[in-house]
């Protein structure tokens, strides 16, 4: 189909050049701009073509791969040679870090270099007068690239769909800038066929960065998409890290041996971006780098201590400079200097954060049964708090590591969702109730309502207790 | 003397636009319009270069590059293969059978001339 679709256009194309090359020797140049119209839009309909028969190709299972030995220093030369023209129109500085112990890689080039173009083209669209950073590392027989702007950003529901077919975060880009609003598509497509995958990271206003993953080697297999970067990991487990830091390199290592221990990581990489995200995710500590480009850490840290709703959040400076008095003056909880020892970090995070099993709530209503409740669940890893009363509870709810699951009798749980339904900080919080008699229809039906889960009554509750939380994933 | 390019193209329009366009810079133009007629004219006219298309009539473009790079006679001859389109495995299928460099098409005009002249001078 492709030849019979791109045969009559590539006349259209042709021979609208021509006659501007006629008209430019011999006068006419009214002509010119009318002719170069059509050129235009000829090359637009050609790409969206070009887009939709790769599209349809990939989802077919009908691209092959080419694979060949690629030297991701020429792949990224002509990747910044071919960009960087349209970042100077826009008054960008783009910038390219390539170490130079990068692995030979085993890929598709023409695709992998598509990727790239297609996402720094995107970049120098939206960002005017800013910064664009490509950067690649290879670490755990993976190669990871990363293309971050200073550009206006998305909100979570505009990148939501962007990886789908002809959608593009404002509509109205394409006739700002052209595009077929297939790029994303393709991209992410090309990347899972190739056996990595393409994730995102954005906020309105912070800029945004793609990050493309691949296997150093790729052994023809296409995978589908299993890729998970740590920020999009939704699964209630331990407690929630935000980890700042401009270098993606650091992310990868301090986030995976986070998550190794049952942490939710969670991903800034500018000081902009770690507010914002500070804000939306309420992390039980914040991991800070200082030397960052804009604004640094040490900005970051006053801002979060200057904010009644952050400043109780525990920051632990992680950088390579030493600086601990002044952290500490400035509010910094911890220090701890870079190159990370894993025992260490993972020491400092468990006394901030918890350990990284769930953390739960119980709610006393008499002291002597709830002994057992409790030494049963520390038995089983989950790391208890107690409260007694409801007044001392909402303080266990609203204190970092903030509890993933209350335990309460149903006595009182009706007070207690009075004060916690419809507040944000507590949306992700799971309430278990335990009942000390029967039910009434309405009290179940708002418990139910309410995404509660209840026990009987039980003399024993530790039993179905276990199995609930088992249940929950918690 | 200009430099003589032998241009193997099947669709009409497509010879017209890109020969006109070759002429108007000073190059001397010969066609063939399919794969045997290539590999027989790049035999007895010596061109200085060949522009391959790839989906011709006869031989397609890949078996007639890999004949004229098989064959003495001619395997010196610089071969640039005009794609459709960069994406789809054309341009590896053409360097595999010998092409010495590829474009895509629809040609850019600079572009092709900025390949054809590394090759030539």
């Amino acid at each position: 189909m492709s030849h019979e679709l791109r045969t009559p256009l590539n006349a259209i194309i042709g021979y609208s050049q021509i006659l501007q090359e006629d008209f430019e020797d011999g006068g006419h140049a009214d002509y010119i701009e009318d002719l170069k119209r059509i050129e235009l839009a000829g090359k637009h309909l050609l790409s969206l073509i070009n887009d939709v028969l790769d599209l349809s190709k990939i989802d077919a299972g009908r691209m092959d791969l080419y694979l060949e030995a690629v030297d991701v220093s020429r792949l990224m030369d002509e990747v910044f040679s071919l960009t960087k023209p349209l970042a100077t129109a826009r008054s960008n500085l783009l910038t390219f870090s390539v170490p130079d112990d990068l692995p030979i890689l085993q890929t598709d080039f023409v695709k992998l270099k598509q990727c790239l173009l297609n996402l720094v083209s995107n970049a120098c669209k939206f960002t005017y007068g800013g910064e664009i950073a490509v950067r690649t590392w290879a670490i755990d027989g993976e190669i990871f690239f990363d293309v971050t702007d200073t550009g206006i950003g998305m909100t979570p529901a505009q990148t939501e769909k962007l990886f789908q077919p002809f959608t593009q975060a404002d509509p109205s880009t394409t006739r700002q800038f052209g595009g077929t609003g297939l790029g994303l598509a393709i991209t992410q497509r090309l990347c899972r066929h190739m056996g990595g995958d393409i994730s995102l990271e954005s906020s309105p206003g912070a800029g945004s960065t793609f990050t493309i993953r691949l296997p150093i080697k790729n052994d023809g297999a296409s995978s589908l998409g299993q890729f998970q970067m740590p920020s999009s990991k939704s699964s209630k487990t331990g407690a929630r890290i935000l980890l700042v830091d401009d270098d993606p390199q650091i992310h990868h290592l301090i986030g995976t041996m986070l998550e190794r221990e049952g942490y939710q990581v969670e991903h800034a990489h500018s000081g902009e971006a770690a507010l914002l995200k500070a804000e939306e995710s309420r992390p039980a500590v914040i991991l800070l780098d200082i030397m960052m480009p804009k604004m640094d850490g040490w900005t970051v840290l006053g801002k979060l201590k200057e904010n009644e709703s952050l400043k109780s959040i525990p920051v632990v400076v992680v950088s390579l400079l030493d600086e601990r008095p002044l952290s500490l003056s400035l509010g910094a909880d911890e220090v701890m200097s870079k190159p990370v020892d894993r025992s260490q970090l993972i020491a400092v995070v468990r006394n901030y954060a918890g350990s990284s099993s769930s953390r739960i709530l119980i709610v006393h209503e008499n002291e002597d049964d709830q002994f057992l409740l409790s030494s049963t669940l520390s038995d089983h890893g989950y790391d208890v708090i107690e409260a007694t009363g409801n007044m001392e509870a909402l303080t266990a709810l609203a204190t970092p590591p903030t509890p993933s699951v209350m335990l309460v009798s149903h006595r009182d749980a009706f007070d207690i969702f009075d004060r916690v339904r419809d507040h944000p900080a507590f949306a992700d919080l799971t309430i278990i109730i335990r009942a000390s008699g029967e039910l009434s229809l309405a009290e179940a039906a708002f418990l139910r309502e309410r995404g509660a889960v209840v026990l009987p009554p039980e003399i024993n509750p530790q039993a179905s207790l276990l199995k609930a939380l088992e249940t929950l994933k918690l | 003397m200009s430099n003589q390019i032998l241009l193997v193209e099947d669709n009409a329009e497509n010879r017209d636009m890109l020969s006109r366009r070759l002429i108007r810079r000073g190059f001397e133009v010969a066609f063939a319009t399919d794969g045997q007629m290539a590999v027989d004219l790049s035999k007895s006219q010596m061109p200085d270069i060949i522009l391959m298309d790839l989906s011709l009539p006869v031989l397609d473009g890949w078996q007639a590059i890999s004949i004229i790079k098989q064959d003495p006679a001619t395997q010196s001859i610089p071969i640039i293969a005009l794609t459709a389109h960069a994406m789809n495995g054309d341009r590896e299928k053409a360097l595999a059978a010998g092409a010495d460099e590829y474009d895509t098409k629809p040609v850019e005009i600079d572009r092709l001339l900025d390949k054809i002249r590394l090759i030539i001078y």
